[in-house]
């Protein structure tokens, strides 16, 4: 039998849209779980005690189970309440938020480990609660939290392959038609990881010039 | 020492239902298997969800046992 790559050169169309499909995934749940995490992160910080018992508990819910389950919850599960959502949108959906809850506790820590002062200061100049913590603590505590939630969204790239199983035909899930077609499993997985290897130092890249530039700023 | 491989035991856990994507009959598989049969997802991934939740219940609570005699054993 042994090894033939000469039949990956035919997938290639089928290969590149699967890379843009995961690099599309990545964004759309990274941005997703940033904002969310930061949302997360303020109301377990401040909301009312009937507002933050829930979101805990969600929280926790989201925590201790796996992503798998929760991307066929969502995706199958809630058509039976009536949503019927896309793949790619329960997918994003579901990593978005499963990482969301991860960088929430991230920037919870990060937003209490800010001065006191500066609040303080930002209130004394006339700023309400509201303005002083989206102007003045919340920047400085993201700002902060910006290298562990890189690692977070490098994880998150590699979980995107979750999302094959909900028929996202994203690199995985195509590499998998491709081996349908032509029966040579190792060869298309191993391009495949080659391929993820080499979005990951992409966005690898991309982190750490955004590391650079907040770390300026300092 | 003790809590971050805890840690890393729960993390593991979850991690566990990826084999079902290769047809290894674990707790989200037979979740699959039984809504094939049933046709009601939500209600078995939940009930999944849940098995799940008291499994990483009965983990943490194992965990913090041994941190506390870990601690114990520890005093002068």
């Amino acid at each position: 039998m042994g090894l033939d790559f000469s039949v990956v050169p035919g997938f290639l169309d089928t290969i590149l849209l699967g890379g843009l499909w995961t690099i599309a995934v990545t964004v759309a749940s990274a941005l997703l779980s940033f904002f969310g995490g930061i949302l997360l992160a303020v109301i377990a910080l401040y909301a009312p005690l009937v507002i933050r018992l829930p979101f805990r508990f969600f929280a926790w819910l989201f925590m201790g189970t796996p992503l798998l389950l929760q991307l066929f919850l969502i995706y199958f599960g809630l058509v039976e309440l009536g949503i019927d959502l896309p793949a790619f949108v329960a997918g994003v959906i579901g990593l978005g938020l499963h990482f969301a809850v991860y960088s929430s506790e991230l920037i919870q820590t990060a937003i209490v480990a800010v001065d006191k002062g500066q609040m303080e200061a930002a209130r004394t100049l006339g700023l309400s609660r509201g303005q002083s913590l989206r102007r003045i603590v919340i920047p400085q505590a993201v700002r902060d939290v910006i290298p562990p939630i890189g690692n977070n969204m490098i994880a998150l790239l590699k979980d995107s392959a979750l999302v094959s199983v909900i028929g996202v035909s994203e690199l995985t899930l195509s590499s998998q038609l491709a081996i349908g077609r032509t029966y040579r499993p190792f060869e298309f997985y191993a391009t495949a990881a080659v391929r993820y290897y080499f979005i990951n130092l992409g966005m690898e890249a991309v982190l750490r010039r955004i590391e650079r530039k907040t770390a300026l700023s300092r | 020492m003790i809590r971050p491989l805890g840690v890393n035991i729960n993390a593991q856990i979850k991690a566990t239902a990826l084999v079902a994507a290769i047809s290894v009959v674990e707790l989200t598989y037979t979740a699959q298997r039984y809504i094939g049969s049933t046709y009601k997802p939500f209600e078995m991934f939940l009930l999944a969800g849940v098995l799940y939740i008291i499994i990483i219940i009965i983990i943490t609570i194992i965990g913090q046992g041994v941190t506390y005699l870990d601690r114990k054993a520890r005093m002068p």
